[in-house]
C-alpha cells in the first residue's frame, strides 16, 4: 500500500509483481509528479514502463515477487526508484520485445541508472522540478 | 462489436462501406497497459479487421498507453494485409508516446476518424 510522509514528497510503495500492479504504481506516482511540480505524463509513462520490465522479466525463472517504489525531491529534482527482488537483468532471447521500454525511459527522465545483481533490480530515474509549475 | 475489460478498457470494432472499399474501424476508450494490451491485440486481430481494406484505430478515448499498447499497434502494422491508420490528439500523452518511440512515420496519425478513413480509401484507390 501507498505510503505518504505527511508534509513532505515522499512515497513508498510495495506491490506485488503483477500485471495490475502497472496502472497501481503509475497512478500514484504520477500524482506525486503532479502535486511536486515534474512532468505527470513523463513520470507515468516512465513507471509504467519500469514496472512492465519488472512484471515481465524479473521473475522469468521464479515465482513472482515483490516490486518496491520510492520517490523524494532531491535538489530540484524528483528521484523515483523502482525496484524488485528478481532475478536481475539478463539477456531474454524467448522476448518478442522490441526494446522500447528501456529506451522511453531514457528519453523521458532527465538521469536513469540501472543497478542490477542476482538480488534484483533498481531502475533509478531523475525528473526535473518545476517549483513554479501550477499544481 | 463491442467489449469492456475489468481493467476499464473498452473496445469497439465496426465495419464502414467507402465507395473504395471497407474499413474497420476500432475504437478503443481508456488506458492501455501490459493488463489488457493483449485485449486490443484481440480486437485487431478480429475477422472484421482482417478482412477489411483498411483498419482505422481510433484512440482518441485512450489517455494513457506504454510500449506494451503501441507493441500491439505496430505488431498490426506489420501482420495485417489491410492498410492502417491512427487517430490521435494533437498534443495527446499517446501522440507523443509514437514520438518518443519514433514510428509516426511507420503508423500515419491522423486527427479525425472521418480523414483516417479518407486518407485509407485514397491509398485503395491508389493501389488499383
Amino acid at each position: 500500500m501507498p505510503a505518504r510522509s505527511a508534509g513532505t514528497a515522499e512515497l513508498e510503495i510495495e506491490l506485488p509483481s503483477e500485471a495490475g500492479s502497472v496502472s497501481t504504481a503509475r497512478r500514484a506516482l504520477g500524482d506525486l509528479a503532479r502535486s511536486v511540480g515534474a512532468s505527470e505524463s513523463d513520470v507515468k509513462l516512465a513507471v509504467s514502463e519500469a514496472v512492465t520490465n519488472s512484471v515481465l522479466h524479473a521473475f522469468r525463472d521464479r515465482d513472482p515477487g515483490t516490486i518496491k517504489l520510492s520517490a523524494h525531491l532531491d535538489r530540484g529534482l524528483l528521484i523515483v526508484a523502482v525496484g524488485d527482488d528478481g532475478s536481475g537483468m539478463r539477456p531474454n532471447l524467448e522476448s518478442a520485445g522490441l526494446g522500447l521500454g528501456i529506451s522511453l525511459i531514457t528519453k523521458l527522465a532527465t538521469d536513469v541508472h540501472f543497478d542490477s545483481t542476482e538480488q534484483g533490480t533498481i531502475v533509478s530515474m531523475s525528473f526535473t522540478v518545476d517549483e513554479e509549475a501550477p499544481r | 462489436m463491442r467489449s469492456a475489460s475489468s481493467g476499464g478498457l473498452e473496445l469497439s470494432v465496426e465495419r464502414r462501406s467507402t465507395a473504395d472499399g471497407e474499413i474497420a474501424v476500432v475504437r478503443a476508450q481508456g488506458e492501455v497497459d501490459l493488463a489488457n494490451a493483449d485485449e486490443l491485440a484481440g480486437a485487431l486481430g478480429s475477422s472484421t479487421c482482417v478482412q477489411s481494406d483498411g483498419v482505422v484505430i481510433d484512440l482518441l478515448g485512450v489517455p494513457f498507453m506504454d510500449s506494451s499498447g503501441l507493441r500491439v499497434v505496430l505488431v498490426a502494422a506489420g501482420d495485417l494485409e489491410p492498410d492502417l491508420a491512427v487517430v490521435l490528439s494533437p498534443g495527446s500523452p499517446v501522440l507523443r508516446l509514437f514520438e518518443l518511440a519514433e514510428v509516426t512515420d511507420r503508423l500515419p496519425v491522423y486527427a479525425t476518424e472521418d480523414e483516417a478513413i479518407d486518407a485509407l480509401a485514397d491509398r485503395a484507390s491508389d493501389a488499383d
